[in-house]
């Protein structure tokens, strides 16, 4: 069933069978009722390409993240909404629960079959498994977590250095047993990752040997990246590696659960433990004691990622996938002995 | 329809071209379908042959915005009972404007076959052109469904929790500030919007009422706060202003999101009960648009209160 169909059986043209369905353009009454009946009559449905006509709202984005639950996901998920609100976008929101058969389905989801770009924070996928995607067929922007040099755009901070500048700052503290309490998925592990690389190099700077800590490579996975997950993880961190002076927990969900964790069993932050978190969520500078984290310029990465979209959208750029360093600060607190 | 057309004297056709926002329709005419379409609580029937009756699958959830932990906890509620049930959720951040909530509930608006919609205010800014169902903290005065956590009965409930007597302060973003019941006879300090820092600032900003009172009133010992993000700036600023919680001042939290569990030390929730929200009201909505609830109701939602160690349990 087409406009034309429509057209034919009201004996006028497409253009103002388009022009009765949209409203925008005023048309004589008498037309515009022989062009109702018609669409009555043979049961036209005019498809969400005209509704978007008609409301003046042309276009939305998708926005696939973990869970919006999660302070570092929420709170990049206003990041989003600000910047597709600047560009009269809308967002569907999809959430993964980081499952990585949801992520390796999730953009041929019928729910995201009307957006016009997806910016995708995914935690499960890795460079293999995006390789094996069809292609999306719109623009897809990779945020946050990993920075794939793979088939698709992506903005991420320049994780090899944000890792290194978290163990240079313990080997500079003087901290020399560090843990590593860590939610990546079992099959992209953290060891394989930019980020714990230059944490150890940060380290062996100083002259710290994260593998010579005892009990083996001192990393803990917690089953989520949630604040219950994080204070779980403690006690095990704490018999597995009693003599732990510092911990790196990647992201601030889980380090603001592992310094809850800490007060629980009496081991105090700065002096007996210091504590790094990733990500810089809201709720980090106010933690007792504040927590020191990762800044990753959350706010650049959605404008980033919304600006490629638009730009594929209007085929502005080069063919090839775009990899964005959109920068990071570490923000030293009072969990690493820095004063507020 | 029919119903609305015979009280404003018009034709369905009218009506529909009213609802859709399609075709022409003299000025005063639509204000009469209006004025009709609201005695009437009409809701649009999107079964009936409409040109805008094709379903795409997606509500929208329009929100002031996602930054808060308790309004995650809504959002991703209600994205989860809308998957339970197929449909999609297009996220709408109004940023608590009503020219932007307007936007949202006018006919035709958008991609979506209805709206669930948290205001910020007590009152709609137009007649709903499309089917919604408001949730949130607030009722408003409008015939439309509804599905609320009422914020005075909370802000009560949690006042009670910090104490039966001392003085009480209500730190809220100044939007919601007129959500505090006068009679708790609290003092209300207004922070910029509901996130950590702006409490933080407010109360360090206020710092007399906490660390020696003002030759009105004595030192206040009691604070509740609207949201769960307000309650850890404030812990964090009762610190700096070198007081201890509970001992020198009870501190609860209205609504909560999961962060207000794990400060130190855990703070007192009184929070809805989200899952049930969200269930009850897409469920209405969906129901509005399959055709099966014609109703237009108000339902409350449970209070679950957790008491915690900043106020003294």
């Amino acid at each position: 069933m087409t406009l034309r169909q429509v057209a034919e059986r009201a004996g006028v043209s497409i253009r103002t069978v388009s022009n009765v369905v949209t409203g925008a353009v005023p048309v004589r009454d008498a037309t515009r009722i022989r062009v109702e009946q018609a669409v009555e009559e043979l049961g036209y449905r005019p498809n969400v390409a005209a509704r978007r006509l008609r409301s003046g709202r042309a276009q939305a984005i998708g926005l696939v993240l973990p869970d919006v639950t999660v302070p570092y996901f929420r709170e990049f998920a206003d990041d989003v909404f600000a910047a597709a609100r600047a560009h009269g976008l809308a967002v569907v929101v999809e959430q993964t629960r980081g499952d990585l058969d949801r992520e390796r389905s999730v953009l041929a989801d019928p729910r995201l079959r009307h957006v016009d770009g997806i910016v995708f924070a995914s935690v499960a996928l890795d460079r293999d498994d995006l390789a094996a995607m069809p292609p999306p067929g719109r623009p897809v922007v990779l945020a946050g977590a990993s920075a794939f040099d793979g088939p698709l755009d992506a903005v991420a901070p320049d994780q090899y250095a944000a890792g290194h500048a978290v163990g240079d700052l313990f080997g500079r503290t003087g901290r020399s047993r560090p843990v590593i309490v860590s939610a990546d998925s079992q099959r992209s592990p953290l060891q394989a990752s930019a980020r714990y690389q230059g944490f150890i190099d940060g380290l062996a700077d100083h002259g710290v040997d994260f593998g010579d800590t005892g009990g083996g490579q001192a990393v803990l996975r917690s089953a989520a990246v949630t604040l219950e997950a994080g204070r779980a993880a403690v006690p095990t961190v704490l018999d597995r590696w009693p003599g732990v002076d510092a911990i790196f927990a990647n992201a601030d969900a889980l380090a603001l659960g592992v310094l809850r964790g800490l007060h629980d069993a009496g081991r105090r932050v700065p002096e007996h433990v210091a504590l790094v978190g990733f990500g810089n969520v809201e709720y980090a500078a106010h933690s007792h004691p504040t927590l020191t984290t990762v800044d990753t310029s959350r706010a650049a990465a959605a404008q980033a990622a919304v600006k490629l979209i638009l730009q594929r959208r209007d085929a502005a750029l080069p063919a090839a996938p775009q990899h964005l360093d959109i920068g990071f600060t570490l923000v030293e607190r009072e969990s690493t002995g820095a004063g507020g | 329809m029919a119903d609305v057309a015979a009280r404003a004297g018009v034709s369905k056709k009218t009506v529909s071209a009213v609802v859709n926002g399609v075709g022409q329709v003299s000025r005063r005419t639509d204000a009469r379908v209006r004025a009709a379409i609201e005695e009437l609580g009409f809701l649009p029937n999107p079964a009936a042959r409409s040109l805008n009756s094709r379903r795409a699958g997606v509500i929208t959830l329009a929100l002031p915005h996602l930054g808060s932990g308790d309004l995650a906890a809504i959002a991703s509620a209600v994205i989860a009972a809308a998957e339970t049930a197929g449909v999609g959720v297009v996220v709408e951040p109004t940023g608590g404007d009503p020219a932007r909530e307007g936007e949202v509930l006018r006919p035709g608006a958008g991609i979506t076959d209805g709206v669930l919609l948290i205001p910020s205010r007590r009152t709609l800014p137009v007649v709903p052109g499309v089917p919604v169902v408001v949730i949130g903290d607030r009722m408003v005065q409008r015939t439309v469904a509804q599905v609320v956590a009422p914020a005075e009965a909370s802000i009560t409930v949690a006042a009670e929790v910090t104490g039966e007597s001392g003085e009480l302060v209500v730190v809220a973003a100044e939007e919601d500030a007129d959500l505090v019941p006068e009679s708790l006879g609290a003092t209300v300090v207004p922070a910029e919007d509901a996130s950590a820092g702006a409490a933080f600032r407010a109360v360090v900003a206020e710092r007399t009422l906490f660390s020696s009172g003002t030759p009105n009133r004595p030192r206040a010992d009691r604070v509740v706060t609207l949201g769960g993000g307000s309650a850890i700036g404030v812990a964090h600023a009762l610190r700096t202003l070198g007081l201890d919680i509970p001992a020198d001042v009870r501190l609860a939290a209205v609504g909560g999101g999961g962060e207000p569990a794990f400060a130190d030390p855990p703070i007192t929730t009184v929070a809805p009960d989200v899952r049930q929200l969200a269930e009850i009201a897409v469920g209405r909505l969906l129901g509005h648009l399959d055709g099966s609830d014609r109703t237009v109701r108000y339902d409350e939602v449970g209070l679950l209160v957790t008491r915690r160690a900043s106020t003294g349990s």
